[in-house]
This record gives structure tokens, sequence and C-alpha cells, in this order.
């Protein structure tokens, strides 16, 4: 229960007039005692009243990606043979601030609220913590109750639009190559154009006749199937290891999703995780999915990639080892000549 | 802001500054052209906030008022008391906020000047008429408050949109879309379940605050004024008397049986003693102290009861009857305090503080003059010593005034101005008597005879003989021409007398067991002074002449009815204190529980508890309680079953009906159904047949689906025989 500022002035007057009244003997102050105090009980009985039977039930996406707002629907659903006033969905937290409101909540109704969140990290998530509060009718007394739900958000990294061609150079894959789109010479078909697409693949007169831009892809000469290899370990001495970890994070992210909207086979290692190769949409979801849990880790085993093996995609795939600490970037590695990815150098759309 | 929030706030928040002004309106200092103030700010606020909105000059002009106002209420000051200028000053206020634009804190200051301006009328002592008032100022300001709240939610949260409606079928139980009409009627059902709870809080509150002794941090009286007996009555005016049907009086007794007195009332206000030149004056006597018919010394009264206070009293006479009244007066009147002859005690029951009692300042100790302060009306008790002598008494009492009487005061007591034939006509008329009763009742019984005339319509009598020209001209006139021609008769055969102001009688009300005294019972009668027997009554204005006046049933009816409200609001509002508290306490828990004779007992105890009521009243609580959960109950099964009836047609209603019947009837076999449809309901019946008749059950089932559902029609014919059937159905097999 909140006493808000306008509940103290109430309060306050209710015993100043209790004071004159008793020392007049005045009736008719006795009346507006008897008035203000009717409303200061009125106000501290109704909003607990105003909250019962009403329940809360969050829905949020599924999955949300780091720094970017997402919707959160509130359906509150009234219970009670009475309507409700005046209610507010508060996020609670240090700084309390109304995420939503409604005037009226018709009996046995429900109203739908809707609110935005921003989760600032990856991972698996809960919604914030949020209370529905109440001061109706008059607003000098606030109460709340939280809500209790165990409504989860995988948060994804960021993707980012990057350009993708310098993957085909990556040194790995011994496969013989196959006509199959690519970054290669020869034409293979047309598709339409995704953000990081170079520009210089777009078919201009064919885009005009379609009315949207499309891209020329081009058939393929190396590999198609791409292995990152994710470092994980936070090594002692470097500063702001964590932001630069996401930012690998978001880079190996923004890579695979470019490389599987090209039809790429994608996996990704990590010294405690790893997921198999495939493509499509799905393994879009399976790379984000996978890519929201990693975690830095302070296993020294964990470090410069010495916990690497291939797996069955040998001699199939490029590998792309990407390292948070820029100390490692450029540094050659002993697997068939690859190096890990210096960051810096990779080229953004 | 949505409009018909806004609509809400501008509406409440001007019944809350309209029902300020009113308050005002109530009290005796502002007039009924005040209310007109707050309607003209209404009506010209759409121009202000234009010109607001608009005009740099219209804001600078304003301004430069505002200060000027400031300015003027200092000044006012020195004309006008603090309250005054102050509450000028709130309404200037108001208006200027009004003629602007106005953000929420605005409405804020609009809200708490009207609560101001209320508090302004509380303090000048308002009309009972405060009383609707305050009902509209707590219905609008939780009107206000609430609207209020809302608009700062809003305004607080400004960006956040509202809450969506979800629309029809959303909802697992089937409850209708949301629609204005029953939006409206969520949002007038709760404000009144807000009202209603804060009128009943606020008179839980009034009654069971503790009251405490009033003055703890110290208290200045009203300013006090002096109002006494009205000493003048002129005879020679002439004119038509109009006769009021007003009540001024509400009496009670409360120690006779059934509340009835059995005597004849003479209200007694004040005595008129002095006559000249056709008026009656009072001026007092000096020397009847010592009359030994007042057992109790004089000297003792006198110092005991010099001053004004809330209870006057006296010793009580010897072989008197006390009567105990109880008097609820609307206004305070100027011509002493009408009580039974003869007052010993009157206390002020309600706010002693502000009206003190005295007795008369001339020696008088049948007459209470008093002090009061702003307040009109006076609630108080009188205890009357009533003595009746026989007649013989009467006649044996010596006539010795001369030794009782300094000459001064027998001087005055009989002078009269009669002309020489009146004088010759009393002395006429008493010539055969002995004795001052006999001498007094046979002028008296001369003066009621046919000879003369009752009427309030009546010629000017010369100024100089008046009497003489009633007695012997005229023969027509009123109780003041009847009691001045007796009292002066006497007078020329040397018997003090004097007349007396007050009422007479009292109309009987059996809902109130009470009487009530109306102005047109003012009336004017003759005491005689017997030595040791006091000043007895005599009357010579003919009885029943109440019948002249045309009386107005409904008039008087609804004057019963205004003094009653009157009478609650002063006695049980304005003068409820921690005696009567008690005794209220005390008795609800006697008539409820039978409880707490022993814990108030000393609150009254000389009362009586009827015997009746302490089985009655609980009897009827208990029986009251069930019928309101009964029709509850009966309510939310209604309600259950009919919850959206407003979307179906009638014949949908009835199916529903049946539905719900027959769900009850195999719920009462033991037979859940809670959860089911109507399809499963007759799967279940049909694979288990635990009923007797499995074709009704379908038939019904089937019914309530092609009506409900399929539109088709269901008459009342068909109808009942359905519900023939349904009461057919028995329990026959295997509870499920």
């Amino acid at each position: 229960m909140r006493i808000r500022a306008s509940g103290w002035a109430f309060l306050i007057s209710f015993m100043l007039g209790l004071l004159a009244a008793w020392n007049t003997g005045a009736n008719l102050l006795y009346l507006v005692v008897g008035g203000l105090g009717s409303f200061i009980v009125v106000s501290l009985i109704i909003p607990m009243w105003n909250l019962r039977g009403l329940s809360v039930a969050r829905s949020a996406p599924d999955a949300a990606h780091r720094g970017e707002p997402f919707g959160i629907t509130l359906r509150v659903n009234n219970a009670k043979r009475m309507p409700s006033g005046t209610i507010r969905i508060e996020r609670t937290g240090p700084v309390p601030a109304t995420a939503a409101m409604a005037l009226y909540v018709p009996a046995r109704s429900s109203i739908l609220l809707r609110t935005s969140w921003t989760f600032p990290n990856r991972g698996v998530h809960r919604l914030p913590a949020m209370a529905i509060r109440s001061g109706f009718p008059f607003g000098f007394f606030e109460c709340g109750r939280p809500i209790r739900d165990e409504v989860e958000v995988v948060v994804y990294p960021r993707v980012k639009s990057v350009r993708t061609a310098w993957i085909e150079h990556l040194p790995g894959a011994r496969s013989a190559p196959r006509i199959i789109r690519g970054e290669g010479d020869e034409f293979f078909s047309l598709r339409g154009y995704i953000p990081g697409d170079d520009v210089r693949h777009i078919a201009w007169r064919a885009s005009a006749k379609k009315g949207t831009l499309l891209v020329r892809e081009m058939a393929r000469e190396t590999s198609r199937y791409v292995v990152f290899a994710l470092d994980t370990l936070r090594p002692p001495d470097v500063a702001n290891f964590d932001e630069l970890f996401e930012d690998a994070v978001e880079m190996v992210a923004s890579l695979a999703v470019a490389l599987l909207n090209r039809q790429y086979v994608v996996s990704i290692v990590s010294p405690d995780r790893r997921l198999s190769g495939s493509e499509g949409k799905s393994q879009i979801r399976h790379v984000l999915d996978m890519l929201a849990r990693v975690m830095p880790s302070d296993d020294p085993a964990h470090g410069g990639f010495g916990w690497f093996s291939y797996g069955d995609e040998y001699g199939r795939a490029s590998y792309a080892f990407i390292s948070a600490d820029p100390r490692q970037w450029g540094r050659r590695l002993p697997f068939g000549g690859s190096r890990v990815v210096d960051l810096r150098e990779v080229p953004r759309a | 802001m949505p409009d018909n929030l806004r609509r809400s706030l501008q509406a409440s928040s001007f019944l809350l500054v309209m029902s300020g002004y009113l308050a005002l309106i109530t009290t005796q200092r502002y007039t009924a052209a005040l209310a007109f103030a707050p309607l003209l700010f209404y009506a010209l606020a759409p121009l202000g906030e234009y010109l607001d909105a608009n005009s740099p000059w219209y804001r600078r002009i304003t301004a430069a008022v505002s200060l000027l106002s400031l300015g003027a209420a200092i000044v006012s000051l020195t004309v006008l008391d603090l309250l005054t200028s102050v509450t000028l000053l709130v309404m200037y206020i108001q208006a200027y906020t009004l003629m602007h634009r106005k953000r929420i804190s605005n409405y804020h200051h609009l809200h708490l000047m009207a609560f101001f301006l209320l508090l302004a009328a509380f303090v000048q002592s308002p009309d009972p008429e405060i009383a609707p008032v305050i009902g509209l100022f707590v219905f609008s300001a939780i009107a206000a408050l609430m609207a209020l709240h809302a608009c700062s939610e809003l305004a607080r949260n400004e960006g956040i949109g509202l809450g969506e409606i979800l629309p029809l079928g959303v909802f697992d139980n089937g409850m209708p879309a949301f629609d204005t009409p029953r939006h409206v009627r969520g949002v007038a059902a709760v404000f009144a379940a807000i009202a209603v709870a804060c009128f009943v809080l606020m008179v839980g509150i009034f009654y069971l605050t503790p009251r405490m002794e009033a003055g703890l941090l110290g208290r200045s009286d009203p300013v006090l004024f002096q109002t006494g007996p009205s000493r003048t009555v002129d005879l020679s005016k002439g004119g038509t008397i109009q006769q009021s049907q007003t009540p001024v009086m509400h009496v009670e007794f409360p120690e006779e049986p059934g509340g009835r007195y059995p005597g004849e009332m003479y209200w007694r206000a004040t005595a008129l003693d002095d006559y000249q030149n056709g008026q009656w004056h009072s001026k007092g006597v000096s020397s009847i102290r010592t009359e030994p018919a007042y057992s109790v010394p004089v000297s003792d009264i006198v110092a005991s009861n010099t001053g004004f206070r809330g209870v006057v009293e006296r010793g009580s006479w010897d072989g008197a009857q006390m009567v105990r009244q109880s008097i609820y007066m609307d206004d305070t009147p100027e011509d002493g305090l009408p009580c039974l002859t003869m007052v010993e005690r009157v206390s002020v029951s309600v706010n002693r503080h502000a009206i003190r009692l005295g007795w008369s300042d001339r020696g008088d100790f049948s007459v209470i003059i008093l002090r009061r302060g702003p307040q009109r009306w006076i609630q108080y008790e009188a205890w009357s010593d009533v003595r009746r002598f026989s007649p013989e008494q009467l006649r044996n009492a010596p006539d010795r005034y001369r030794e009782l009487l300094s000459a001064h005061d027998y001087e005055r007591l009989t002078y009269h101005d009669l002309l020489p034939e009146t004088r010759r006509l009393a002395q006429d008329l008493t010539r055969d008597q002995q004795n001052v009763y006999d001498k007094a009742s046979a002028i008296n019984a001369y003066l009621s005879g046919s000879a003369y005339l009752y009427t309030l319509t009546l010629p000017p009598l010369p100024p100089d003989h008046p009497i003489d020209a009633f007695i012997h001209q005229t023969r027509r006139g009123h109780c003041e021409l009847y009691a001045s021609a007796l009292a002066l008769m006497l007078r020329s055969l040397g018997v003090p007398t004097r007349v007396v102001a007050g009422y007479r009688g009292g109309e009987w009300n059996d809902s109130d067991a009470a009487y009530t005294v109306r102005a047109d019972m003012a009336h004017l009668w003759v005491e005689v002074f017997f030595p040791g027997y006091g000043w007895i009554t005599f009357d010579p204005s003919p009885r029943g002449i109440e019948s002249l006046a045309a009386r107005n049933r409904l008039a008087q009816a609804f004057s019963r009815q205004v003094l009653r409200a009157k009478i609650f609001w002063y006695r049980d509002v304005i003068g409820f204190d921690r005696t009567l508290q008690l005794n209220l306490f005390r008795n609800a828990g006697l008539q409820l529980f039978g409880l707490g004779s022993e814990l108030f007992g000393a609150a009254n105890p000389g009362q009586a508890i009827p015997t009746r009521a302490s089985w009655l009243l609980p009897a009827s609580a208990i029986v009251l309680i069930c019928a309101v959960l009964a029709a509850w109950r009966k309510r939310s099964r209604a309600r259950a079953h009919s919850w959206y009836a407003g979307a179906l047609t009638s014949d949908q209603r009835r199916a529903v009906t049946l539905y719900g019947g027959l769900r009850r009837r195999l719920r009462r076999m033991g037979i859940s159904v809670t959860g089911l449809t109507a399809g499963e309901i007759q799967q279940h019946i049909e694979a288990a047949p635990i009923v007797n008749d499995v074709s009704a059950v379908r038939e019904l089932l089937e019914t309530y689906n092609q009506v409900r559902f399929g539109g088709r029609p269901l008459s009342r014919e068909r109808y009942a025989s359905l519900k023939r059937l349904l009461r057919s159905i028995e329990f026959r097999g295997r509870r499920t």
C-alpha cells in the first residue's frame, strides 16, 4: 500500500479536522471529519476490492534480439460481477514506471494492454517483474500485487548486415567444386535482394522489369559449408571483454544468418556446445538459440582453440575461428593454415 | 483525455463549485442571488479559455486584476471581517480559474476552494438546508475526485495507450461483447456503490467518533448580543392579523404517560405588568419576591442566578407537580423562552456555549431571558412547577396586597385608565362577589360570553381609551383586547393583575408523540395575584378560536415534516453529543443483543427498556438479513443463467431457462454436468440411462440447441409443455 501526496493531504486534513472538532465540539466539523474519513476508508478498501478477481496473463514472443524492443501483451481478466476502475501495470524495480494502464475493466470481461521491453543482454530471461496496481477511486492510496508468471524469452544476439564474400576464401574446404549457388563467376539464378548482398550483384535490368530488387546468384566454386568456431575464454587481462565478446557473438550470428539466407550450411562449435551443420530457416533459429546461450568462460581449457577438433564436416567445410580476444585476431592456428578472424577486417554491409 | 472523461470532470467540478456557493446561501449572511455567480462564471468560461489561449492582452489584464483583487482583499479587512474577506478572495480565485485554461492542478484548486466555501458556511451557523447541500457536495466530490484521479493517471502516463476491450467470443463462458450501455451501467453501478459506501461511512464516523469535552486548545465563544422579552403590546392598532401556521415549537413531555400533557397548556414567554396609554410594557416588580408563596428564600435565588449560563434554576415550590418539557424552537425567541407556567429550571440541550440563559433582570422568576450567538434555533429542556388550586382555596386567599407589595409596585399593578362607565361596569359585575377569585371569574365570564365576538379583523381603536371602546362600542376583538379588558377591569377594583404573552395549546402528533405549537397559537392572557398562591391564570378569550383560521392540511403536513427534518438535523446531527452517543450505543446493544445495560447503564438510568423491542428488533434484523440473502442468491442464480439475457430473444431466454432448469435438476440427482455442453450431457445420459425418461432429456436438449443456436421459435405453449416434461424427469439409475 502506497500513500500518495493527495492521500497524505487527506490524512492530515482528517487529523486537523478531528482536532478542530474535538476542540470546538461543533458537530458540523464532526460531519466534515466524517466525510474526510469516509473518503479515506473508501480509498483504503476500494483499491483492494478493485484488484480482486483481476488476473493478468502476459504473453511475449518466444525470442527477441538483444537491445531491440519487443511487444508484451497483457490480458487483464476481470472475473468479478462488478467492473474494475483505473488500473496500472507497473514495472517494478528501483525506478518503477508505468508499463500500461486501463481506465476501466468491464465485469466478467477482459482487456488487452500492450507494452514493450528491451533486454540489454543475451540469454534466457524472464519477462521483467511487473505489478498490477490500483488507486481507484480517488488515488489517495495505491495497492498492488506482483504479476506472477514464468514467461521466458530467449534473447538472441543482434543480427547486422555483413558481407560474406570473404567466407569463400576461408581455408579448409577440400571437396570438389559444384555448380551451386555461390559467389563464383558463373551465373546461377536470380533471387530477391537480401540486405547485405553486394550491390554489384544486383540485376538492375531484371529488377526494373520486376519492380523489386533482384540479385544475381553466381555458381559457386568453393565449399558451401561453414563452421564457426567460437572461443569463449575470458582472459583476465582484457578490458571490456564482455563487450568484445558480445561483438564477437553478434558477428557470428550476423555471418551465420547471412550465410544461411544464401543456402549455406552452417555449423557452430564452442568449447561446450556444438551445433551440427544444417541449412534453412530452422537452422537460423537454432544458430541464434545457441548463440543466445553462449557465455564467456573462465576455464583456461576453453582458450586458444585448443579445445577445437574437426567433426563430421571435415573436408567439406570452411572454418572460421572467432575470438573476442583482440590478441588472438590474425593468429595462425594449427588447423590447415587457418587464422583467427580479425573482426576489425570483416566487411560490413 | 477522452471526451466523456473530460465532460465528467467538468460536470462534477461544476456541481462541486455550485454546492460551495449553495452552502454559503444557507447562512444568513448571503442571499440566493449568490447562486448566479458560478452559473455566470461557467457560462463565460469557454470565452475566457479562448481568450486565454489567443490573447496575451487578456492574460495581462486578468493578471493585473488579480493583483488588484489581492490588494482589495487586504484593504477590505478594514471594512469586512476576516472570514468575509477571505471568502470573497476565494470566490475571485475560483472565477479566475474558471475563466482560464485549466490543467489538472487547476481542478484541484477549484475543488479546494469549494471545500473552503463549505467550511466558511459551516462556521456561520447555516440553516438546516445545508444538509442536502452537504449531500450534493459529497456526491459531486466523489464524482469529481474519481474523474480527477482518472485524468491525473492519464496525464502522468501520457503516451501509454489505454486498454483494448476484447470483442465477443473471447471468453470461455460466452459473455457478450463489450457495449456502451453496459459500460455506462457498470460505471454507474461502481459510482453508486462508492457513493453509498461514502455516505454510510460518513454517517457512521460521525456518530461513532468519540465526543470529547470541547475547548482542549482554548476557544472563544461567539460574539453575544442580548435579546429579551418584547415589552410592548399596543392595543390601539387596528387592521387584520394574518395567521401564520408556521410551527414555532416542537414539544415533548418525556415523563408524561404517552407523552400527552393532561392539562391546559399555556406557554408563558413574558409577563407585561405596566400599562400606559393603551400599551403594555414589562417593567417587573421587586417587592413581590417577599411573597410567602415562594417557599425558597428569594435572596438565595437572586444570589445564585445572576449572570447567564446554560442552565438556570430556582428551588421548587411546595406541593407543585413537576412537568418536564423537551422543546425545540426553530427561531430563538426574542420575547422570553416559552415554558409551561411556572418554570423552575431550564437547560439548553444543544450548543450550550452558543446560548446562555438567565432569569428576567426585572426580578420576575417566571420569565427566562436569553443571550444568543449567531445560532437561530434552540433546543432546551424545562421543568415547570404546575400548581393547581381549588376555587375554594383561592376564594379564601387574603387580599392584603398593600402589605405584600410596595406602594410603587401596587400602583403599577393596579394602574388603569378606564373611563368611569367601564369602572362602573366592573363594579356592577362584581357587586355580589366577596373575594378576588369570584370577582375575576365574574368579569372573565362576562367577557367570554356572547356579548363579545372574537375576531382577528378589527377597526382602529382610539389611542387614549382603546379598552373602553372595545368594551362598550366595538365589542369585538382578539386576545389582546380580551385579556387587557379583564386585567384593567380587575385593576379598577384594586386587584393586581398583569397580562402574559406566550402561546396557548398545541397540536398533538401521534407519529412524533409530541405537540406542535404554531405561530397562530400566540396568545395573551391574564394573571391575577393571589397572596399566598402567587399568580393565577385567567383567560377571557373564547376557546376554539383556532377554527377561525382556514386550515390547510397539506401545508400543515408539509410544515410538520420540515420541522421534523429540522429537529432531526439540530438535535441528532448538530446536537449529537457524548450523552446521546452513549445512549445510542446502549439502546443498540440492548435492542440487538440484550447487552450493554451494565456498560452504559449510567448514561440514562431512568429510561425503561421496552421489552417488546428487545426481541422484535433482532428478529426483524434476522428476517431482513435472510430475505436479503435469499434475494441475492436468487438473483445471482438468475444472472448466472441469463448473463447474456440482453442479447437474446424472448424465445431464446425461455430456452436458456429450460436448459438451466434441466441442469439444476440433473445436478440435484447427483449427476455432474459441470463443464459439459448440451450435446455432451445428451451423450452422457444416453450412454448411461440414469433418468427415467431419456427421451425427455433429449427433447429438452435438442429444443435448447435448436432455439438457442438455431433461431427456431419457442412458443409459450411449447415452453409450458416442456416445463412439465422437465418436472417429469426423475432419477432412476446409479449415480455417476
